[in-house]
C-alpha cells in the first residue's frame, strides 16, 4: 500500500484523477445490472462516507448517528413527493435543507462532549428518529413499513430507469461531493477543523471559535448524507425505518475509520470492504456483522490509522501510542 | 485607564480555593509578572482571564468591556435575559455580551493571546500552519469561500499567508516555515507558541513559563524579545519561576500565596517585602 | 393508586435487570475508562447459553423445576465471564495506551462479533425458554397488588448479588484494590497492586454477573431474540450514566430509575414511545449533568 501510494503520487494529479473518472464512467458498461447495482450502492455509501468523513474525520468527533440524516432525506424525498407531487429532482435540496438542519437542532446541545460520551449521545439519537419514523409520528411516516408509490425520477424531460442511468447520477454528485470535500480541506475552514482536532483548547486560545466549526462540520456532514438518502429513494420507490439501524450508522462509520479516518482515497477503500465486496461476495453478506466487527479489532490493534490513511492523521495516531 | 482590571477574583473547585479575591490591574505598555510558589494560583489567573475557567466570584475587565464575572446560575432562568441572544436587535445582543463571560475565543478577539505552560503546538502541522492559526480570528472564509473560492477568499488566504510568514520571521523561525512543529527543538517550539500567539495581533499578550526548559543563552534572547514585543505595543502578563528573567524585565511584579496576593510592586519592593522572602524567595533561598 | 403500587413493582423488577447489567458497564469504566459495547452482547449470550443448558437439562431429567437453574446458572457465569476475561484479552489489552477512540472502535467490534455469531449459530428467530421452571403463581400483597412468584424469585437474586458486590468492592481487599486502580494505574502499580490482575477480575465480575441478569431476563419474559443484547445493553448503560458512571451504588440506583420512569411511561404515556423515554433522559442528563446523579464533579486540569 506504501508503495502504491508512493508510485500514484508520481503521477501528475490531474492525470490520475481524469483516468479515475474515466475508468468510474466506462466501469459498468460491461457487467450486467445486479453489478450495475452494486456500483450505485458502493457510490451511494461513498457519499454518505464522505459526508461522515467530514464529521470524524476532519473535526475528530465520534458520531454514530449518521444513518438518522440518511434517512431523513430519504423520508423527505419521498413524504414531499407523495403529498405534494414535487418531482423528486426538486426535493433534492429541500432533503439537505432538512437534514442539515435536524444536523443543528441535534449537535448544538450536545456539541461540547468529548469522544465517547458523544459517540453515546449520537447513537441514542439515531435511535430517537428511527424509532419516532417506526412510531408513526405526525402520522406521516407510515409506521415499521415506511412509505412506497414514489415517482421515478425525471431528470430534464429523461426518466431514469435503468440502473446505470442511476449509477451515472449517483457518480456525478460522487464527482460533486470530490471536489467540494477536497477543497474544504485546503482552506480556512478546515485548517480550523485540524486545529479542533488536535488541541481544542489552543485551538480556542488561539481564536478559533471551535463551536462554528464543530458546528459547520455536523451540518454539512448530516446536510450531505439527507443528499445520499435522496439519492435513494431516487432509484428506490420504498423507504422505511430500516435506513436509520444502528448497524447503518456503524457501516458508515466503519467505512470511515477502517479507510484511515480524514483520508479521501480511505473512505473509498472502506466503501470497498464494506459494501462492494459483501454484495459480490454473498458468504460475507450473512457473516458481515462478524467481518465487520474482526476488521475493527484487528485493524485497531494492528494499523490504527486505517488501510489508506491521511498522513497528518497516521502521524497523530502513531503519536498516543 | 488600565488596560485589564481584575476585581476581587475568586475561583474555587469544590472545597478548594485556588484564587482567593485577588485585585490588580495592568497599564497598557507595561511588563508585568505574576509569581508564587507551586500551586499559588497563578495559571488559574491566567485561565480565568482567557475565559477557559468562570469565576466563581469577582471580575475581570479588558479594556472596558468586561470579559468575565462569576455564572448566572439558575438565576439565567428566571431573570428574564437569558433568550436575549437569540433576539436579533444588536444593541440587544450587546447587552447579553455584557451579561456572560466571554469564551476564549471571544477573548482573543478582543485582543488577548496567550500561550501555555506546557507547549501546546499543533504537532503534527507545520510551522507556518501553526501560526496561520493566530491570523484566523481577523479573517472570515466560510464554506462558501472553501468550496467556490471566490477572489475575495483567494486575497484572505494570501493575507493569512503574508501575515504568518511576517511573525515566523520575526520569532527568527524563517528556516523552519514547512517543518512540523514537534520536530522543532525545545527552545524553538517555545519562540512558535510565542508566534502563534502575535500572529493574533493582541494587545495583551499572556505568557506562562516562557523560560521554562531554556538554557542561558535562550532565555537571555527570550528576555530580549519580549523586550521587543513590548516596544512595538504590546502589554505583556507573565508567569516566570526564572527570577532572573522576573527581575529583569518585569516593571511590576505581583505576588501569590495560597490563591491570594501578598504583595505587589516594583522587583525591588517585592524583594524587600518580608512576607514575600517568607512564603516564596526563602523558600527558594534566592 | 393500585395501578401505581403494580407498576412500580414491575419497574423495580426491570430496573433491577438494568441495575445488573449497568454494573458491568460501570465497573469496566471504573477500571478502563472504557464504555465496553460488548457488554450487553455478553449479556445476551447469557440468555443463549442459559437457553441450550436448560433444555438440554429438561430433556435430559425429563421435568422442570427451580432446582435446575441453579446448575445452569452456575455454567452461564463461568462462560461469560470466561468470554468476558479473553475478549479484554484479545481485544482492550493491547490497545491500553492507544488513546481513547481505538478501544472504543475495537469494542463495537467485539460487540458486533459477538451478535453475529449468535445470529449465526441460533438464528434470527425468536427463542422460548422451557416453560414450567418456576412456578406461575402470583401473591397477593396489600391493597390488591400481586407480584408473581417470579418477580420475588428475581429482586431476590438481584438484591442479594448487589449487596455481595457492594461488599466486595468496598470490604474486601481486592475490591480496595479495585477503587484504586479505577483512581490512577500508576501510581496503583507503584504501590504494589497487580493492575492487570485486578483489571482481569473486573472482567470476570462484570461479564458474569451481565451473563446471569442475562439468563434471569430470559426467564422472566420467556422468549427473546438476538436483538435483546443491544435493547438492554444501551438501557443499562443509560442507568450506569445516569447514576454516574464509574460509581457502583449509582449503577444500581440509575437502574431502578430508569426501570421505574420507562415502566410508568409506558403504563401512562404509551407503550410505543418509552424507549424514547429512555435516550430523552440519557441526552439530557448528557447535556445538563454529564457526571450523573451520584458522581463527583472534576475539573479538568488544563
Amino acid at each position: 500500500m506504501e508503495n502504491l501510494r508512493a508510485r500514484l503520487q508520481k503521477i501528475p494529479p490531474l492525470w490520475w484523477q481524469a483516468g479515475l473518472l474515466v475508468l468510474a464512467v466506462l466501469l459498468p458498461l460491461p457487467l450486467n445490472d445486479y453489478y450495475r447495482a452494486v456500483l450505485w450502492r458502493t457510490g451511494i455509501y461513498a457519499i454518505l462516507g464522505l459526508s461522515l468523513n467530514i464529521i470524524v474525520g476532519y473535526a475528530g468527533l465520534f458520531q454514530l448517528g449518521h444513518a438518522a440524516f440518511y434517512a431523513l432525506g430519504a423520508y423527505t424525498s419521498a413524504l414531499l413527493n407523495l403529498h405534494f407531487h414535487i418531482p423528486l429532482v426538486l426535493t433534492w435540496p429541500i432533503s439537505i435543507l432538512v437534514a442539515a438542519f435536524f444536523g443543528y437542532l441535534i449537535s448544538r446541545p450536545i456539541l461540547h462532549l468529548r469522544g465517547d460520551y458523544l459517540c453515546i449521545v449520537t447513537i441514542a439519537f439515531g435511535e430517537v428518529v428511527r424509532l419516532a419514523l417506526v412510531n408513526n409520528i405526525f402520522g406521516i411516516t407510515g409506521g415499521a413499513n415506511g412509505l412506497s408509490g414514489i415517482d421515478q425520477t425525471v431528470l430534464f424531460g429523461l426518466t431514469l430507469r435503468t440502473p446505470l442511468h442511476h449509477y451515472y447520477l449517483v457518480l456525478f454528485f460522487l464527482v460533486l461531493t470530490l471536489f467540494a470535500v477536497r477543497r474544504l480541506e485546503n482552506s480556512r475552514l478546515g485548517r480550523a477543523w485540524m486545529y479542533v482536532r488536535e488541541d481544542e483548547t489552543a485551538a480556542e486560545a488561539m481564536g478559533v471559535d471551535t463551536t462554528w466549526a464543530k458546528l459547520l462540520a455536523f451540518v454539512l456532514g448530516s446536510g450531505w448524507a439527507g443528499l445520499a438518502g435522496a439519492l435513494y429513494v431516487a432509484r428506490i420507490p420504498v423507504v422505511s425505518p430500516d435506513l436509520a439501524r444502528f448497524i447503518e450508522s456503524v457501516v458508515m462509520f466503519c467505512i470511515v475509520v477502517l479507510g484511515g479516518t480524514g483520508s479521501i482515497p480511505g473512505v473509498f477503500v472502506g466503501t470497498l470492504g464494506m459494501i462492494t465486496l459483501p454484495e459480490i461476495f454473498r458468504f460475507l453478506k450473512t457473516w458481515r456483522d462478524a467481518w465487520m466487527g474482526v476488521a475493527m479489532v484487528a485493524m485497531m490493534i494492528a494499523r490504527p490509522e486505517g488501510l489508506w490513511p491521511s498522513r497528518r492523521i497516521r502521524m497523530e495516531i502513531r503519536e498516543k501510542e | 485607564m488600565a488596560l485589564l482590571e481584575i476585581h476581587d477574583l475568586t475561583k474555587q473547585f469544590g472545597g478548594l480555593t485556588a484564587v482567593d479575591r485577588v485585585s490588580f490591574s495592568l497599564d497598557e505598555g507595561e511588563i508585568l509578572g505574576l509569581i508564587g510558589p507551586n500551586g499559588a494560583g497563578k495559571t488559574t489567573i491566567f485561565n480565568l482571564i482567557t475565559g477557559i475557567y468562570t469565576p466563581t466570584y469577582g471580575e475581570i475587565f479588558f479594556n472596558g468591556h468586561r470579559i468575565a464575572h462569576p455564572p448566572l446560575g439558575a438565576r439565567k432562568f428566571i431573570t428574564p435575559v437569558w433568550w436575549l441572544q437569540w433576539v436579533p436587535a444588536r444593541s440587544v445582543r450587546e447587552r447579553w455580551d455584557q451579561l456572560r463571560t466571554l469564551r476564549p475565543h471571544e477573548v482573543t478577539e478582543l485582543g488577548i493571546a496567550r500561550t501555555f505552560q506546557t507547549i501546546r503546538l499543533f504537532k503534527n502541522m507545520t510551522v507556518l500552519e501553526n501560526v496561520m492559526a493566530g491570523v484566523h480570528h481577523r479573517t472570515r472564509a466560510g464554506v462558501w469561500g472553501a468550496i467556490f473560492r471566490p477572489p475575495a477568499q483567494r486575497e484572505e488566504e494570501a493575507f493569512i499567508v503574508k501575515e504568518a510568514e511576517q511573525h515566523i520571521h520575526f520569532m527568527g523561525l524563517s528556516d523552519y516555515r514547512d517543518e512540523l512543529a514537534k520536530n522543532l527543538p525545545y527552545g524553538h517550539q517555545r519562540r512558535l507558541e510565542i508566534a502563534r500567539a502575535l500572529a493574533a495581533r493582541p494587545r495583551l499578550l499572556i505568557l506562562d513559563e516562557p523560560a521554562a526548559g531554556l538554557n542561558e543563552q535562550e532565555t537571555l534572547e527570550l528576555m530580549d524579545l519580549i523586550r521587543q514585543i513590548r516596544d512595538s505595543g504590546i502589554t505583556i502578563l507573565l508567569i516566570e519561576h526564572d527570577m532572573k528573567v522576573v527581575m529583569g524585565i518585569c516593571e511590576r511584579i505581583v505576588v501569590l500565596d495560597y490563591g491570594k496576593k501578598i504583595a505587589e510592586g516594583t522587583p525591588e519592593e517585592v524583594q524587600r517585602n518580608p512576607r514575600v522572602i517568607q512564603a516564596y524567595l526563602g523558600e527558594e533561598e534566592v | 393508586m393500585q395501578q401505581l403500587l403494580q407498576q412500580l413493582i414491575n419497574g423495580i423488577t426491570i430496573g433491577s435487570f438494568y441495575a445488573l447489567v449497568a454494573l458491568g458497564y460501570t465497573m469496566v469504566y471504573g477500571v478502563l475508562k472504557l464504555i465496553n459495547f460488548a457488554h450487553g452482547d455478553l449479556f445476551m449470550w447469557g440468555a443463549y447459553i442459559g437457553l441450550t443448558g436448560l433444555s438440554a437439562l429438561v430433556a435430559l431429567m425429563s421435568r422442570g423445576g427451580p432446582i435446575l437453574i441453579l446448575p445452569v446458572s452456575i455454567i452461564v457465569i463461568v462462560t461469560i465471564a470466561l468470554v468476558g476475561v479473553l475478549i479484554e484479552r484479545v481485544a482492550y489489552r493491547p490497545l491500553r495506551s492507544a488513546g481513547r477512540l481505538a478501544p472504543v472502535i475495537s469494542a463495537l467490534g467485539a460487540a458486533f462479533i459477538l451478535e453475529s455469531l449468535a445470529r449465526n449459530i441460533y438464528g434470527a428467530s425468536w427463542k422460548t425458554y422451557p416453560t414450567g421452571l418456576v412456578p406461575a403463581g402470583r401473591v397477593a400483597l396489600v391493597g390488591g397488588v400481586r407480584i408473581s412468584v417470579m418477580q420475588v424469585l428475581v429482586l431476590v437474586v438481584s438484591f442479594l448479588l448487589m449487596a455481595l458486590l457492594y461488599l466486595f468492592v468496598y470490604r474486601t481487599r481486592i475490591g480496595t484494590a479495585m477503587r484504586a486502580v479505577s483512581l490512577d494505574h500508576e501510581v496503583s502499580r507503584l504501590m504494589g497492586i497487580d493492575v492487570d490482575g485486578i483489571i482481569a477480575t473486573v472482567f470476570l465480575i462484570g461479564p458474569g454477573l451481565g451473563g446471569l441478569a442475562g439468563m434471569i431476563v430470559a426467564l422472566y419474559y420467556g422468549s427473546f431474540d438476538f436483538t435483546l443484547g443491544w435493547i438492554f445493553g444501551l438501557k443499562a448503560f443509560i442507568s450506569a450514566i445516569l447514576g454516574g458512571i464509574g460509581n457502583i451504588p449509582g449503577a444500581m440506583l440509575g437502574g431502578m430509575i430508569l426501570g421505574i420512569i420507562e415502566t410508568l411511561g409506558a403504563g401512562y404515556v404509551s407503550p410505543q414511545w418509552k424507549d424514547v423515554i429512555a435516550y430523552a433522559i440519557l441526552i439530557l442528563i448528557l447535556i445538563f449533568r454529564p457526571t450523573g446523579l451520584l458522581g463527583e464533579r472534576v475539573a479538568e486540569k488544563l
